[in-house]
Parts: C-alpha cells; structure tokens; sequence
C-alpha cells in the first residue's frame, strides 16, 4: 500500500511515495541518500540507525515511514551541519571514539541526545545513556571519554 | 484498502495485495477505539495494532507472520492517558511509553518499584517508543514490566466485541501468549493506589547493558505504614513460561520480621517456587542460584531503604 507523506528531514521539507513496509531507516538511506545514518541488526539491538524523530532519539529501523508522516527528522548530517555539537565530533577525533566508523553517526545521535538534557553527566549515566549502541572495534573507552569530554567543553 | 464511515464502521475492507512479496502489508492510522476493533474483526489474526512497533516492526521484515495490515493505535486519546486519582489509582494507557511513565512525578512518587524496572528495560531510544501495553501483549517470559505490574496487582482493561477486565496474572498465560483474542485491544492498565508508603526494589542480572534478554529477575515491594513494613510483594520473572507472584515468601514476610533468619527462609521459599529452564544463555542451576541472591539482594535494599539510606 503506498502513502504519500511528508518529512521535514534536517530543516527541509520533502514529499514522498511510500510503501506501508518501508522503515524509515529505508527512506532516510535509498531515497533521501542520507547514508550517515547505518543499516545494521534491523531489530532495534545495535543503535547504528539512531536518528530524533520529532527530537526524541529513537531507532530508524523500528519505525514505519509512514507512521512518521509530519514528523521532524535529524540525522547525523544535519546534526554536523548544524555545529551545534561539533565540540562532541571534535572529542570524538581527540579520544579516537572511532575505527571503522559503522557505529559513530548513532553514538552522536544518542550521546547529543544526552547532553541536551543533562550537560554534566557522570560516567554512570554516560554508559545508560550509551546501553543501547554497540561498536566493534573500539572497546568504548575512547567513546566514553569523547562524550565526558564534550560536555565538561561546554557550559 | 480500508474505508471507514464518520462514525467509525467499516464501509469497505479488502488488502491491497501486491505481487505476493513476503513482507508488504497495508498500514493505516486510527484516531478511535471503534474504528481499531472494526479493522481487527474485519480480518482476526491478519490485522494487528501496531503500538511503539519495537516488537513488530522487526518481526514484520522477516515476513514470516501472517499480518496483512497494521493498525497504528498510537492516535488514539484515551490510550494515551496517563492519570493516577488517589482514590481510584493509577491508570496507564496502553500506548504510553516507558520514556513517559519515567517523566510522570506521580509514578515516581508513588510508584518506585514500576521506576526501577522501567529503567531497566532495554536504551533510551527504545524506551522512547516502547510502550506500557505493548509489553503486556508481547508478554515475555523474561519481561521485567511484568512482574512490576504483577506486584501492584494490575488489571488490564480490554475493548472487543464486550469490554473485559482481566487481572494481569490471568492476563499473561505463557511465554508469548495472553488472553487477548486477535480482535480484541488492550486499552489501559489500571493499578490500584498503594496501601501504604510503597517501597520497592527491581534487581535484574543481564548478559550486558541493554541487553534485551533478562537472565533472572527479582521484583520486591513492601508497605510502609509508622515505620512498620506490610503487605509485601515478591514477583520473579525468567524462571518460568511466565512472571509470577512468590505467595508463599510474601506470606512469611507478612508475618514475621524480616530478621536474617526470615530473609533465608524467604530466599529459600522463593527458589523453591522458580522453574527455571537451561538454555544458551544460562544453565537452571545457576539461574536458581541467582533467583536467591536477587531476592536477598532485594529484600535488603528495600529494608535499607526503608531505614532512609538509599543504596
Ligand atoms: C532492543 C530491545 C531491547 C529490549 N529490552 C528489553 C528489556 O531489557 N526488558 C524488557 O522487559 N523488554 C525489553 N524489550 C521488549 C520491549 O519492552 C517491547 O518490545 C515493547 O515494550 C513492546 O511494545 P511496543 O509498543 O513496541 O509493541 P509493538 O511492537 O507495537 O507490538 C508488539 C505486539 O503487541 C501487540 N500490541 C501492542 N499494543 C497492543 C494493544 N494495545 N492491544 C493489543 N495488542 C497490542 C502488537 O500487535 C504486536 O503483536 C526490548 C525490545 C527491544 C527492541
Ligand atoms: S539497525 Fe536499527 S538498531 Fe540496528
Ligand atoms: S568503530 Fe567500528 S563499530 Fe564502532
């Protein structure tokens, strides 16, 4: 069944066709080419498909593009485009918070999400926080400290 | 393709069949609880809710269940209520999220045992979706939801054909199976207010943070009326088909002090009732094991706790 919905995606606004199937992790990927965003286990374990939806963080893999007509998107592009956080993706660089990389746009996602609520998280309630991302290469330590570090930068 | 009248019944129904793929199904948006049950009898078993979609969406990809259509319930108002009255208790509605019972200052006052187990059910991103209703469908045998719902003695609240009320232990009948007929909803859950100062304490052992699969659970409440604890609540979940009520450890904790002597035999009591099963993940010796360390362990951070000191 096809809809015709709307997505205001990183402040613009797009109309599009789609299938009742279709994620919004599919639409975000082949349609929009926002290939920042990762297709990883598809069942809500590995957080690497987390965007805001309507600014709460959720996982683009466990929502129906249709059910997400009207919504307001942010992906880790306009995340970055927005410099809001570059002090986090700085961090990120510093404390070596990647190697491959597949797993780095949802840690922004969920490590921006915490900062805007809490500014001066302790380490336990980074790795809450933090629970439903995994990376493979890393170990966390670096990912940990990255986000410790942003958010004694600001404020 | 479905057509619904002003007034919510169904004018037309039919799929949108296209080309046999596995997985394509229809989605459509109710704002109402009739024009939901109308699409669920239209086809049972072939339309289901689609609540936070945490559970569904995932199952849908693989293709493998029969659904033709999902109904999105998430529009519709009256389960989206949230409100606890004093004299009438706390009412839930199905499509509330974990993320949104966390944030309510009612529960977090009243409620600390629901806090506690919320919190630790799977990241923020989930829980920002998840709901309160859509567990209680799913019906885990290694929920941590459930055995908090079970020690407030929860009903759940069904529209169908007739409107039912069904307490929460009828509710859940095993792993994955409730009472709820293909064409029924559950709309809310409604908890009756505590009989006391609620004290309560959630200990959960896990493969890892965020890790879906509770390994044994331990849910423990008690009572505080002039510093004297009552009326205590012991619920255990993944040491059996499903989460249940230890009455034989409440009923000695109801009568005597809860001296060492008496949390041992509680313990005991409590493995006692635990069935657990061997699995990949953890052997039934050990997770029987486990059963008694997360009871004694919650027994005493709600006498701690009790006492004012906050472990
Ligand atoms: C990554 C991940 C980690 C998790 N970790 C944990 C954990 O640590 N502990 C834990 O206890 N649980 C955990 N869960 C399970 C989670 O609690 C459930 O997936 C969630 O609560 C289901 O709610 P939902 O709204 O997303 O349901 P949906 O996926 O929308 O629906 C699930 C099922 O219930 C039916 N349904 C939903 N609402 C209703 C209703 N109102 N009436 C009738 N039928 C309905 C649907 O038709 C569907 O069959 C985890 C899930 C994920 C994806
Ligand atoms: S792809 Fe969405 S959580 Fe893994
Ligand atoms: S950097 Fe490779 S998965 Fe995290």
């Amino acid at each position: 069944m096809r809809h015709e919905i709307t997505l205001h995606v990183n402040g613009h606004e797009h109309r599009l066709q789609v299938e009742s199937h279709h994620t919004l992790l599919d639409v975000l990927r082949r349609q929009l080419g926002l290939t920042g965003t990762k297709h990883g286990c598809d069942c809500g374990e590995c957080g690497a498909c987390s965007i805001w939806l309507n600014d709460r963080l959720v996982l683009s893999c466990l929502v129906l593009a249709a059910e997400a007509d009207g919504a307001h998107v942010l992906t880790v592009e306009g995340l970055a485009a927005s410099g809001e956080f570059a002090h986090l993706q700085e961090a990120f660089i510093e404390h070596h918070g990647m190697q491959c990389g597949f797993c780095t746009a949802g840690f922004l996602m969920a490590a921006a999400a915490l900062l805007r609520e809490n500014a001066r998280p302790d380490a336990a309630t980074i790795r809450a926080a933090l629970a439903g991302n995994l990376c493979r290469c890393t170990g966390y330590h670096g990912i940990l400290r990255a986000v410790q570090t942003a958010s004694r930068m600001r404020r | 393709m479905c057509i619904l009248k002003e007034d919510g019944r169904l004018l037309e129904f039919h799929f949108s069949d296209e080309a046999g793929c596995l997985h394509t199904f229809d989605y459509v948006r109710v704002r109402d609880v009739n024009e939901a049950i109308a699409l669920l009898q239209a086809a049972p078993g072939e339309v289901r809710p689609l609540a936070g979609g945490t559970e569904l969406v995932p199952a849908l990809q693989t293709g493998r269940l029969p659904v033709r259509c999902v109904v999105d319930i998430k529009g519709i108002a009256p389960l989206q209520e949230l409100a606890y009255r004093p004299d009438e208790g706390l009412y839930l509605g199905a499509v509330v999220t974990f993320d949104r019972l966390l944030a309510q200052p009612e529960v977090r006052r009243l409620y600390p045992l629901l806090v506690e187990a919320a919190r630790q059910i799977a990241s923020p991103a989930v829980r920002n979706r998840a709901t309160v209703g859509g567990a209680v469908c799913v019906a885990a045998a290694y929920s941590d939801w459930l055995p908090a719902l079970l020690c407030q003695d929860a009903v759940g609240l069904v529209m169908g054909a007739a409107e039912r009320r069904i307490p929460l232990a009828e509710f859940v009948c095993g792993d994955g199976c409730t009472r709820l007929a293909a064409d029924e909803l559950l709309v809310g859950l409604w908890l009756p207010s505590p009989s006391g100062a609620a004290v309560g304490s959630y200990q959960k052992l896990r493969l890892g943070h965020g890790s879906r699969i509770t390994l044994v659970g331990a849910a423990i409440q008690a009572h505080a009326h002039d510093g004297q604890l009552q009326d205590w609540r012991m619920a255990l979940t993944a040491v059996g088909p499903k989460p249940f009520r230890v009455s034989a450890a409440e009923a000695l904790l109801n009568q005597e002090n809860p001296t060492a002597a008496v949390i041992a035999e509680a313990v005991l009591r409590a493995q006692a009732a635990a069935a657990p099963t061997d699995d990949f993940r953890a052997g039934a010796d050990y997770r029987r094991a486990m059963v008694g360390v997360l009871v004694r362990r919650g027994i005493e951070t709600v006498l701690a706790r009790v006492r004012g000191a906050k472990p």
